[in-house]
């Protein structure tokens, strides 16, 4: 059974959270302080639900301890306006974000997609990715689209590599910039805007209505596959 | 250089300057008038006090003048009243000679005690006067920390049952079993009603933020395809009955803009044109350059805004399309709202072009 901590000082949030979680299967350990849900996470759970401002601290000093222990998805609860917040808790390791209010069938497809993820973790990365009809073979680091061959630079192929093998995961700007140019380019965000919307023009069917290469404003992009 | 043909002093400045000298001429003339009042009413005293008391009064005309003119003044004014006393008070009458020489130690005492009053008087005065600056200074962060913390606990306050609210209604939508058909109806109504007071909460905390002009933004050169795409993602199944086209000049530079607030802008706007057409009226999103503005425009063929709909009518139309002013102003932007020729509502707005920086290009070596 899969086990989900809940982090939320708000009692009737969380009661929210337990009904769609407990109709979904789980077994749910809520907590409504900060240092409670800190103690619970000793126990191990498959998901974190966590909201980032509780009465006892900020959950942002959740995330880094409990990253430095486990491996298992932490959402953030947030709201919106709260952008750099969000980039700081995915900065320091939170995998994705629902903004407030939510609804059941967002909030479970997002713990579904993290819970997939995670599950696939383990198993020897598959060399062929496909997403619409679009064909990435890292192997032979070609790509292909509806068969035909796609020509893709250096840096739009380390790219879409590093989007791919994350796919469903959160990607703040500064986490692919360094990941793809390397430290010094911490300020180019408009280049990596530039090399997405390439990415787009060349793999995505309407380049304008991506999706998979998805935007999330003002924190950073989702591969959707 | 620039500054060749700066002239040295700006008018203004000169004009200021000018001001204070006019306002120092007249605070030593305060002190001599002080001390010419005190000689006379002195003179009038003078049959029935001591002369141990006219140079009271003298160190009083001294000690006002300090704590009402200042510094400066209260310095003429000791030795004005030391040379007053000696002139009219202290025997030889009208001159400055002195018949009894124990009255050097009163002139030298006199004086001591008027410049060190005086000099007391005057730090006083400014200290209090830099007190209450301070104090002010301090009132005005306390107001403005004040204001962003009400509106930071407000936004938490609202949103936080509103969540719970809509999060909650969800789960007796998505109950199973299902609830029977009235409670399901009902159920539905709340999340929906829930939903969209949530909405509105935004809009407003958002205009709250916007309207105290303190909000920083959070300018970024980016192509403005990305924030299109992100709006109408986030409208989801609201545009679901709106088939909507995207027609965005190939030659659109990068444009420099706070991406959450824009996408609010162009996400109100579609929401706008899908609320207010029936289902299948289709809904166009169009950006050309014009001159030295990129123009933004979301357009659709529906029944168009009401005749009397005004150019200052955003106010009056609701919330959404008053933040979307709002947030183009603060971009020194335009919104517009008009009808179009074969009918059916346009909102455009521009954004300035500017000079986006150049792009960090990878040498073309595959």
């Amino acid at each position: 059974m899969t086990r989900v901590l809940i982090v939320e000082d708000d009692p009737q949030i969380r009661r929210f959270l337990r009904l769609a979680l407990e109709s979904e299967g789980c077994s749910v350990q809520e907590a409504g302080r900060l240092d409670v849900g800190v103690a619970a996470s000793r126990l191990g759970p498959d998901l974190v639900l966590l909201d980032l401002g509780l009465p006892d601290g900020d959950g942002l000093d959740f995330i880094g301890p409990f990253r430095a222990r486990s491996k298992a998805p932490v959402i953030i609860l947030s709201a919106r306006g709260q952008e750099p917040d969000k980039v700081a808790a995915l900065d320091a390791g939170a995998d994705d974000y629902l903004v407030k209010p939510f609804g059941m069938a967002e909030l479970l497809a997002r713990v579904r997609a993290q819970l997939r993820r995670r599950a696939g973790e383990g198993a020897a990365e598959a060399p062929e990715f496909h997403f619409g009809d679009v064909v990435v073979d890292l192997d032979r680091r070609s790509v292909s689209r509806a068969g035909d061959p796609v020509h893709l630079t250096p840096i739009e192929y380390r790219l879409l590599t590093f989007l791919i093998t994350h796919a469903g995961r959160v990607l703040t700007h500064r986490q692919i910039l360094r990941e793809v140019w390397g430290s010094g380019y911490g300020e180019s965000g408009h280049t990596l805007r530039v090399y997405v919307g390439r990415l787009r023009h060349k793999l995505e069917a309407d380049p304008a209505r991506p999706q998979h290469l998805l935007t999330e404003t003002g924190v950073g992009y989702r591969m959707e596959i | 250089m620039k500054s060749t043909n700066v002239p040295l002093v700006e008018p203004q400045a000169a004009g200021d300057r000018a001001e204070g000298m006019a306002k120092r001429v007249w605070k030593y003339a305060g002190a001599v008038l002080a001390c010419l009042l005190t000689a006379g009413i002195a003179t009038l005293l003078m049959p029935w006090v001591d002369p141990a008391n006219i140079v009271m009064l003298f160190l009083l005309a001294v000690f006002l003048v300090a704590w009402l003119l200042g510094r400066g003044p209260a310095l003429l004014a000791a030795f004005l009243a030391v040379g007053l006393f000696d002139f009219f008070f202290v025997l030889p009458h009208f001159s400055f000679a002195v018949a009894d020489v124990q009255y050097l130690i009163t002139f030298a005492v006199m004086l001591a005690v008027a410049l060190v009053t005086g000099q007391l008087a005057a730090v006083a005065r400014e200290r209090l006067r830099y007190m209450e600056m301070a104090q002010e200074t301090r009132m005005q962060a306390e107001a403005e920390r004040l204001r962003h913390s009400i509106l930071a606990s407000l936004s938490h306050d609202l949103r936080t049952p509103l969540a719970a609210l809509v999060g909650l209604a969800d789960t007796l939508v998505l109950a199973s079993p299902k609830l029977p058909p009235p409670h399901d109806e009902t159920a539905r109504v709340l999340r929906n009603q829930a939903q969209s007071l949530a909405e509105m909460v935004n809009n407003l905390l958002e205009l709250a933020r916007l309207t105290q002009g303190r909000q920083p933004l959070n300018l970024e050169w980016q192509p403005l395809e990305e924030i299109v795409g992100a709006a109408i993602q986030r409208l989801g199944p609201g545009l679901d009955a709106h088939p909507v086209s995207v027609d965005l000049d190939p030659g659109l530079p990068l444009l420099e803009f706070d991406a959450v607030l824009l996408e609010r802008v162009l996400g109100n706007l579609l929401d706008n044109a899908a609320k207010h057409t029936p289902p299948g009226t289709p809904i166009f999103v169009e950006a050309r350059v014009r001159g030295n503005v990129a123009e933004v425009s979301v357009r659709d063929s529906g029944p168009g805004f009401p005749p009397d709909f005004g150019a200052n009518a955003p106010a009056h139309y609701g919330l959404g399309l008053s933040i979307c002013q709002a947030i183009v102003a603060a971009h020194d932007g335009k919104l517009a709202l008009e009808n179009g020729p074969d009918g059916g509502a346009r909102a455009s707005f521009t954004l300035p072009l500017g000079a986006p920086p150049a792009i960090g290009e990878e040498p073309e070596a595959a």
